[in-house]
């Protein structure tokens, strides 16, 4: 075998004269070579002889070796097309060969492709095969070679395969440029839930690269150094414009990225329906299904194809597509729709008869003709299916919107039916639709029109009824007669003949006319027996009479009144049946009782007929509803039965009032003169000429109580004077507190201070409330006299003025003690009572505490008026407070650092002065201290009075800056 | 007669060298400057006021570019709005120059290649985008609007250069074809565009 594929090689040689030629040249010596040539073909003839020879007498197959291999790449699809001739092949003579294909990646060894392809080979023929690659072919390298064998059963086994072809390499990275970085596929289109192949190719692996999909990193595997691969599985729909996979390269910052267009599944039309309307055109539909979402990107397109008449059509609409049909050379018609785009292909199929899908057209010039009270022809007009195809019809007949009558005819080409059983005077609406009638597919649609029968007499009588009033001597007789209804009139009724005929004289008939609508007419009569016969006439004839006879008796024979109770269906009315023949009764009534117009109502009865039940929208509450029942006699004469009266709704205790508002356009309405503290309900309604309007709701009020309202009238102003008091004392709190509860004046604040710091004298004390004794006054100051001995010696026992009166020396009606404190604050003073302010000198004031002559004239001169003004019997004591001297608080600083005299006479005295003292007090001076001259005795031994001048103070400044001094009778003074 | 033939076979293949260097110059590039003296006719007479014109629609682009291109980048998705340096940057190389401190009849003429450059890559943008993103009508409405104004703008410019300075004729280069590109490159490519479009428009506009 070596051997012969080596012989064919230099076969092959020796058939290329352009080699040996080369030969020739390179040799440079074309004698030997000539002689060598001559040799050489020789033996090689000799040994093609041979091996022909051999190949019949082994049958071994020919070594038919793939030529001229060519490949294609076709990037976006991802596609390798190779294509190849088979050389050696016979002329005109096929053989089924088996090629062998494979393909490498990266390197030739890699194998990632093996396939056998096998067809018959003609002779020079062009063979062709394609490879889907999943990598994208930009990403890496590929290598394909191929080799073959024959697979024809002429060939008996073992077959052999022939020599591979050289390794075809497909490099489509060399046409990138020197782009640092790139990333593959370009705008891929896939369907969603395929699975996609993304690579990029860097020219440097020592970058640094990072890939990113809807914005998240995605990571792949390294293909090579300079390859990286990224296996993006069931990819989703996400977006009609595509989704953005970049990837980013450090250093540099390179961003190279690739747009993903994934769609939606192509899916497959459905229901794919094909009719013909003329037998001449078949339309075919079909529902397109769901869009891809990709229509930019994936148009998709639509293809019908029929297989007896092997006719296509590519269809320029996404929902149907016209064929044009041959009913005369084929009846059966085998479609296959195909619609397909870049990713997929669907196929349906339809296999039908024509005349089996025919959706004839609607109907045409509908008419009715003999239109007459009862029937009328309707004709029609069919479009022609074909010859002589018989289409079956549908008439439908609505009257009052609801179908009365359905029918089928057949037709051919016009339609005709006569429509029976119908109302006079009526407008029917008439439709009819038409199909195929050998092979029922779809109905046409509706054509209709509608037409009206003409008009019959009237059927019945007007129903009749009368008031009688007597007027001056004469009958007045309003004759009422009620509209015949539709089915009643026949026809539109024109007028009413109203035809008196006089029963008691001579036989003469008058005849009133009365044009429609008119409902009544009123009649002057004598007393004479009348007879009146009344008919309703429309434009074809007369109605029956209705008659009623007035008697000359009026027949108001009395008749007692029953009750009756209303309900909220009305009234129910029954009597008792008459043993005389009566041919019917009638029910009277008025709907409006207590309007005089009245508006009578009444009701035809059967002779059978002993009960009933009036009901009536106009019935009110609280009105009184009149009935009479009257019987009708064999003579038509009415004569009265029963009364009856009630309430449709009795109102307990009520009294309906009714206001009439004679302009239209008055929006309110004062309802006066109401009680107090009730209850009422209101309804307002519109009336016209013709009456009122229907009940409306009731409004329910309760009227206010009358006291209530004085109650109310009284309370709010004074609530509004108090409230107006309070806030005027708030505002003016300050000056209200001023006038009538003047400030403490605080002992702190006294100019007496300043005099005191004035001479320099650093020991100011203040009083100890612990040294209070508050029903007695500590007399500190002696006399001028022993003043002296006072600051020179030891401290003597204090001396008390008490001021509270025991029972033994109390000899007045009522105590009133008076302390002021001349110091400050004379206007607290004055204002508090008329207890006159303090001296305004100074010298004068501490002359007082020297001088007793002076405190008693300063007195006399003040509490004489003041307490004077105090009405007799009051138990209040005006409290003259003494501001403390802070030279006499001190006690123990007395050996010391003795007062002036002179300043300890600066505090005034605490004094009480008896109410009950119609002449200037006598009042001891405290220096003469006698507590038997106090009117307020002590309340009990242990209790002493502040009469030191520093407890005192002390008390003031803790208890009394805001507050006062207050002493009560038959009780302590205390601090507020 | 072989001097002929040889004579006639050099012509022949300079001919053909000629005509395989012409067929190199592909669609994006400047076309080849042609000087024309021809007279400077305008067919209806310009504005007074061009000048001011010319202003008004500057101020009008400058004051709609930066609106322009966030709505452009945006609508591309990511990585363009937060890779803007590396995606949008205008290092458009063919962009036609602006020299701000020109005369007024330079700065014209460059004004003119400007706008004449803008305006068919605008077109390219706004074919792209239909596609591209179909349902950003707003970005559509202002690819539209802008290419409208500059057109005004190209005839004031040229009104101007031919009635003031008898210019009739300025050469001028395109951008980039981007029918062939890859779809993600055409959003690129717009996108550098759009931002060398903002970034020039308002040197030119402070210049006039």
């Amino acid at each position: 075998m070596f051997v012969l594929r080596g012989v064919q090689r230099h076969l092959r040689f020796a058939q290329r004269p352009d080699l040996n030629e080369k030969f020739y040249k390179m040799s440079g010596k074309p004698e030997p070579m000539a002689v060598f040539s001559v040799f050489q073909t020789t033996f090689l003839l000799a040994l093609l002889s041979l091996r022909m020879y051999q190949s019949q007498v082994f049958s071994e197959p020919l070594p038919l070796a793939p030529k001229s291999l060519e490949i294609s790449i076709d990037s976006t699809h991802q596609r390798l097309h190779l294509q190849w001739r088979v050389h050696n092949l016979a002329y005109h003579r096929e053989l089924k060969m088996v090629f062998q294909i494979e393909i490498s990646r990266i390197k030739t060894s890699n194998v990632i492709w093996v396939e056998n392809y096998s067809t018959t080979v003609k002779w020079n023929q062009v063979l062709r095969w394609s490879w889907e690659s999943q990598l994208p072919l930009e990403c890496t390298q590929h290598f394909v070679r191929m080799r073959s064998g024959a697979a024809d059963a002429q060939i008996p086994e073992p077959r052999f395969w022939g020599d591979w072809t050289s390794w075809e390499e497909v490099a489509v990275q060399s046409s990138l440029g020197h782009h640092p970085l790139s990333v593959f596929p370009k705008d891929k289109l896939v369907e969603e839930g395929s699975n996609v192949t993304v690579c990029y190719v860097s020219r440097s692996h020592h970058n640094n690269i990072s890939c990113y999909l809807e914005g998240i990193q995605i990571h792949g595997e390294q293909l090579d150094p300079n390859v990286c691969v990224f296996h993006l599985n069931n990819v989703p729909f996400i977006r009609d414009t595509g989704t953005n996979m970049y990837c980013k390269m450090d250093p540099g910052g390179v961003i190279k990225g690739i747009v993903l267009f994934v769609s939606k599944v192509f899916e497959e039309p459905k229901d794919f329906s094909c009719e013909t309307r003329d037998l001449k055109t078949l339309s075919c539909t079909w529902d397109p299904g769901k869009d891809t979402g990709l229509l930019t990107q994936l148009s998709p397109s639509y293809t019908l194809f029929e297989s007896f008449s092997g006719k296509k059509v590519i269809c320029t609409h996404k929902s149907w597509c016209d064929w044009q049909a041959a009913p005369d050379s084929q009846e059966m018609y085998n479609f296959t729709l195909t619609a397909g785009n870049d990713l997929r292909k669907r196929s349906v199929h339809l296999l039908f008869n024509l005349t089996h899908r025919v959706h004839p057209m609607a109907p045409f010039n509908v008419l009715f003709k003999n239109v007459s009270p009862t029937n009328a022809a309707m004709t029609w007009r069919v479009h022609s299916i074909g010859n002589y195809s018989t289409l079956l019809c549908q008439v439908e007949l609505y009257g009052e919107g609801k179908v009365i009558q359905k029918q089928n005819v057949s037709v051919v080409a016009n339609g005709e039916l006569l429509v029976r059983n119908l109302e006079p005077y009526t407008e029917y609406v008439a439709q009819v639709r038409c199909a195929h009638a050998s092979h029922f597919w779809r109905w046409s649609e509706w054509t209709r029109d509608n037409f009206t029968t003409a008009e019959a007499a009237p059927s019945e009588a007007p129903d009749v009824w009368r008031e009688v009033k007597s007027v001056q001597g004469h009958r007045v007789v309003t004759l009422f007669w009620k509209p015949l209804s539709k089915l009643q009139a026949k026809g539109k009724i024109l007028f009413y003949n109203v035809v008196l005929e006089n029963l008691d004289g001579p036989s003469t008939m008058k005849l009133l006319s009365i044009p429609a609508p008119a409902n009544c007419t009123e009649l002057a009569l004598d007393h004479h027996s009348y007879q009146i016969h009344v008919t309703a006439n429309n434009s074809v004839g007369t109605s029956p009479a209705a008659v009623i006879t007035l008697s000359r008796d009026p027949g108001n024979k009395d008749v007692e009144e029953a009750r009756v109770k209303g309900t909220k269906d009305g009234f129910s009315l029954s009597w008792k049946p008459q043993p005389r023949d009566v041919t019917g009764y009638i029910v009277e009534w008025c709907e409006h009782p207590r309007d005089p117009r009245c508006d009578l109502q009444w009701k035809s009865l059967g002779p059978n007929t002993t009960s009933t039940v009036v009901s009536s929208d106009a019935f009110r509450p609280g009105v009184r509803y009149n009935f009479r029942i009257y019987g009708i006699s064999t003579e038509r004469i009415p004569y009265l039965l029963e009364k009856k009266t009630g309430y449709s709704q009795e109102l307990d205790g009520s009294v309906c009032c009714k206001y009439k508002i004679d302009n239209p356009k008055q929006k309110t309405f004062v309802v006066q003169n109401l009680q107090p503290a009730s209850f009422y309900e209101f309804f307002l309604t519109p009336y016209t000429s013709a009456g009122e309007g229907p009940l409306g709701t009731f409004t329910k009020v309760t009227t206010q109580d009358e006291y209530s309202r004085i109650l109310i009238r009284i309370l709010v102003p004074m609530i509004l004077c108090i409230l107006l008091l309070t806030i005027l004392c708030y505002l003016k709190s300050q000056w209200m507190k001023e006038k009538c509860y003047p400030d403490i004046p605080d002992p702190y604040k006294s100019s007496v201070l300043s005099l005191i710091k004035s001479k320099e004298n650093p020991r100011l004390t203040i009083m100890n409330v612990k040294d209070c004794v508050p029903d007695a006054i500590e007399v500190i100051n002696k006399r001028e006299g022993a003043r002296k001995s006072l600051i020179e010696t030891e401290p003597t026992k204090p001396t008390y003025l008490h001021l509270l009166p025991t029972e033994k020396s109390y000899p007045g009606p009522g105590p009133c003690i008076c302390f002021e404190n001349f110091t400050y604050n004379q206007a607290a003073s004055e204002s508090c009572g008329p207890v006159p302010g303090p001296p305004k000198e100074q010298p004068s004031q501490l002359g007082l505490l020297t001088s007793s002559e002076n405190v008693l004239k300063a007195l006399g001169k003040t509490y004489v008026n003041s307490l004077g003004e105090i009405p007799a019997g009051e138990t209040n004591l005006n409290y003259v407070s003494q501001l403390a001297s802070p030279l006499c608080g001190d006690k123990s600083s007395l050996p010391t650092n003795p007062p002036e005299p002179a300043l300890c006479s600066e505090y005034k005295m605490q004094m009480a002065i008896p109410m009950g003292l119609a002449s200037p007090p006598s009042i001891t001076p405290l220096d003469e201290g006698a507590a038997a001259h106090s009117p307020c005795p002590p309340r009990s031994s242990g209790s002493r009075c502040a009469a030191h001048g520093e407890q005192f103070a002390q008390v003031q400044s803790e208890r009394g800056r805001a507050g006062r001094w207050t002493l009560h009778p038959g009780w302590n003074f205390q601090c507020q | 007669m072989k001097q002929c033939r040889r004579i006639w076979t050099i012509l022949r293949e300079f001919l053909s060298l000629l005509l395989v260097l012409h067929c190199t110059h592909g669609a994006g590039s400047p076309l080849p400057i042609t000087p024309v003296n021809a007279t400077c006719a305008t067919r209806h007479p310009c504005h007074s006021n061009l000048m001011n014109q010319i202003r008004n629609q500057l101020a009008q682009l400058n004051g709609s570019a930066n609106a322009l291109f966030i709505l452009y980048y945006t609508a591309q998705g990511e990585p363009f709005p937060n890779n803007l340096d590396k995606l949008c940057g205008p290092n458009v190389t063919d962009f036609p120059p602006f020299h701000a401190n020109g005369t007024e009849k330079s700065r014209l003429v460059e004004l003119y290649r400007i706008i004449a450059y803008l305006g068919p890559s605008l077109g390219n943008i706004t074919r792209d985008q239909k596609v591209l993103n179909p349902n950003a009508l707003s970005l559509h409405s202002k690819l539209n609007a802008t290419a409208d104004i500059m057109r005004g703008l190209l005839s004031n410019v040229l009104c101007r250069l031919c009635n003031k300075y008898h210019v009739a004729h300025v050469d001028v280069a395109y951008g980039p074809d981007t029918s062939g590109k890859d779809v993600f490159q055409k959003k690129k490519l717009g996108c550098q565009l759009l931002g060398k479009y903002k970034q020039v428009i308002a040197v030119v506009a402070q210049a006039f």
